[in-house]
């Protein structure tokens, strides 16, 4: 066997091996879901059953858990505006500036990806029960532009810098102002790199379970939140646990495989920039 | 009236001088070319026009009013960029009605304005496509086409055929050309490429870079003609013309400088220097094969033969010469051993120390003595 | 060839990998708290699910405070090392 064939054959077992790793748990609970307790627990494992759609029907008539699912919802597209709202001048005025801010901006990102959560539950508990905002999608929303703000920055301002100076030029000399040149040009050329960092975004707060965990109570619940609830004191609903756990994956499932091109791109693109 | 006045202009980028003490003016339906290597300040000087660069000290007018600190919307001028700065999402129409839209004119206006200007340039039929699907001679239109939509006083042009291919690059030239005889408005049109600049330019503004130690940039301003035939200073001399002009230092002795055997008085004001610096384009130089009183022996280095005429690379005891000739019978061989001699009424002669012209002159053999 | 070659100009790449991975673990929260929300009698205990529960359990806000600022600070100490070494290594990134 030559040598560049058992490096082919190596690499594709570790990828396959780790592949299963990650998605075995995942198959695993839409078994779950799918059997009946009896089941799902039977040792040795039943590949082969008869599914039952009860779980589901029990999860998707509760009305906490659609409650909390559309919580996610209201949260990630809150969340995306005041990102956008503020992010996108922001990264247009860094960019027309040309303040070396890069460093600074790279700076602020990683910061807010390194610091733990709680660092900032724990003070805007307080706060937030003074201000009436606890309990509420708006004041998740705002928590979470910890992580959506400088992200959505870093990346417009990377996609604004790939529009060349010379169309700005040419648009100050048509007579239009910054927030017109903004709005005519810059954001329909930046159009895919908005979308990819809306989808990345959504992705985050829609996994994010400790913040909503600390600034909630029962109204603003997030589907993180819903999941974890079926984990009873007594007993675990396994079947329904499941269930929820597969209904709270699947819309970013359907997200991430549709737009799996841009998240890509976004990706690297924050990368290289 | 003027259509562009600078008056002492000086232009920096934070402590860096760029432009020092510009005095240039561009007249009424004028097309005038700014032509000089990188660096020299040109694309500053045009975008110093449009607004888009800072003026640091001096006076700018456009049409008679200063124009320092205006709005760049509100100069009275169109840009065509090296880019052409096409605005990629929208089609041709919506390049074109951008500014009228950016103005709030209605709609039926806008789309009127828009037919109209793309007849003239001939895009009717392109209107709705996108800057990708055209190709660079139609972007240029496009370019064009939106700059005539402002009816500007001044149209500015920064190295349009810069990236065009050769074979285009000829006929765009002349579809500037024509589009200036058309338009009838004064043009400042920014090239590295001298014979743009000849073949273009009613008047030509040749420009050096401040950092190579010039004192201020502009080198000499004046008509194609002046700039080849009466260049001010040794910098114009060997920008202008291609291939360049042959230039060589001599010592001075007894009033005259020696070619070879070919002996040139120099002008009373000339003959007190020591050493001079004379100059003759290639085309001027004679050539005989045999051996002359007058003149400088060469070996032929290089020849290239371009058909209609030939240009001869030699080595001389002063240094290389090139020289060009009609193809009259066989070229020279390689080595062979040839006689240069000057044309007497085409010698440029420039001082050594400030590099500036001093005169033409004839040969002290030929009785008519004067100098231009 | 790749252990000589290609692993030492990895090295960066995997040095900056690592740094990323350890933070991310050091501060893991979602994982422990789902599984087994500290563990019996703390067995499984984590920093931040430590927090939480100083925080909301015993309602001890000061103590929280506290622990996830220390916490803070030890992982900010962690990205400064980090950024030293990268500086002085000539830098990847």
């Amino acid at each position: 066997m030559t040598r560049s064939r058992r490096a082919t054959i190596l690499s594709y077992a570790i990828l396959i091996l780790a592949g299963f790793l990650s998605l075995f748990p995942i198959l695993w609970i839409m078994g779950i879901s799918l059997k009946t307790q009896a089941d799902a627990f039977a040792m040795p494992p039943k590949l082969i059953f008869v599914p039952i759609w009860d779980h589901y029907a029990k999860v998707w008539g509760d009305a906490a858990f659609i409650k909390g699912f559309f919580n996610s919802v209201f949260a990630a597209l809150l969340g995306n505006l005041m990102a956008f709202v503020i992010g996108i001048p922001a990264a247009f005025a860094l960019n027309q500036c040309r303040v070396p801010a890069r460093g600074a901006i790279l700076a602020w990102l990683l910061l807010s990806y390194m610091l733990p959560e709680f660092l900032f539950v724990i003070p805007m508990y307080g706060l937030f029960q003074a201000t009436g905002l606890y309990d509420s999608v708006f004041g998740l929303a705002l928590v979470y532009q910890t992580f959506t703000l400088p992200f959505t920055i870093w990346m417009m301002r990377a996609f604004f810098a790939d529009v060349p100076f010379a169309l700005y030029e040419a648009a100050r000399l048509e007579g239009a102002k910054s927030w017109q040149i903004l709005l005519r040009v810059y954001l329909p050329m930046a159009a895919p790199g908005i979308a990819a960092t809306a989808i990345l975004n959504t992705i985050r707060i829609w996994n994010e379970l400790a913040i909503a965990l600390g600034l909630t109570f029962d109204k603003a619940q997030t589907v993180t939140l819903a999941v974890a609830a079926y984990r009873g004191y007594a007993s675990i609903d396994w079947g329904a646990l499941s269930a929820a756990a597969i209904t709270s994956i699947l819309p970013m499932l359907i997200f991430a495989v549709l737009a799996q091109r841009q998240i890509v791109g976004g990706l690297s693109l924050g990368a290289v920039k | 009236m003027a259509a562009v006045e600078f008056q002492n202009v000086g232009i920096s980028f934070g402590n860096v001088p760029v432009v020092k003490d510009l005095s240039l003016t561009v007249n009424d339906g004028e097309f005038v070319v700014l032509v000089g290597p990188s660096g020299c300040g040109k694309s500053t000087i045009l975008r110093s026009i449009a607004g888009l660069a800072g003026i640091s000290s001096g006076d700018m007018r456009i049409g008679g009013k200063r124009m320092n600190d205006a709005d760049p919307a509100a100069r009275d001028i169109a840009m065509v960029f090296q880019s052409y700065a096409l605005f990629p999402n929208m089609t041709v129409a919506g390049n074109l009605g951008f500014g009228l839209k950016i103005r709030g004119e209605g709609k039926a206006e806008i789309d009127r304005k828009v037919a109209e200007v793309a007849a003239v340039v001939g895009l009717s039929d392109h209107l709705h496509k996108r800057p990708g699907a055209l190709s660079g001679g139609q972007r240029q239109r496009v370019a064009l086409a939106r700059a005539i939509l402002r009816r500007p006083g001044v149209f500015l042009f920064d190295e349009p055929l810069s990236n065009l291919d050769a074979e285009f690059r000829t006929a765009m030239r002349a579809e500037i050309v024509r589009f200036h005889r058309t338009q009838g408005a004064s043009m400042v049109y920014v090239t590295h490429d001298q014979t743009e600049a000849m073949t273009m330019g009613d008047r030509i503004a040749v420009l050096a870079p401040l950092a190579a130690g010039h004192k201020a940039n502009l080198m000499q301003y004046g008509t194609p003609d002046e700039v080849y035939h009466r260049p001010s200073n040794l910098f114009v001399a060997r920008f202008i013309g291609t291939p360049r002009m042959n230039v060589v230092t001599l010592p001075v002795e007894g009033g005259a400088v020696h070619f070879g055997n070919q002996q040139i008085d120099l002008p009373p004001s000339a003959a007190r220097l020591t050493r001079i610096i004379l100059g003759q384009r290639p085309e001027h130089l004679r050539l005989s094969p045999q051996e002359s009183e007058n003149g400088l022996t060469g070996a032929v280095e290089h020849v290239e033969n371009l058909g209609h005429e030939m240009i001869l690379t030699l080595s001389t005891a002063i240094g290389p010469m090139v020289l060009r000739e009609a193809r009259t019978g066989s070229a020279p061989s390689l080595g062979q051993s040839v006689q240069l001699s000057l044309d007497p009424n085409q010698v440029h002669l420039f001082d050594p120390a400030s590099e500036e012209r001093i005169g033409c002159f004839q040969l002290a053999a030929d009785s008519r003595q004067g100098y231009r | 060839m790749f252990r000589y070659l290609t692993l030492p100009m990895l090295r960066p790449v995997i040095v900056t990998v690592v740094v990323f991975r350890l933070i991310d673990t050091l501060k893991v929260f979602d994982l422990v708290f789902g599984l087994t929300g500290g563990g019996p009698l703390r067995a499984t205990e984590a920093v931040q699910t430590l927090t939480y529960q100083t925080a909301f359990k015993f309602s001890n806000f000061g103590e929280a405070a506290a622990i996830v600022v220390i916490f803070s600070a030890l992982i900010f100490a962690i990205c400064a090392a980090y950024g030293a070494l990268d500086r002085r290594t000539g830098g990847a990134e």
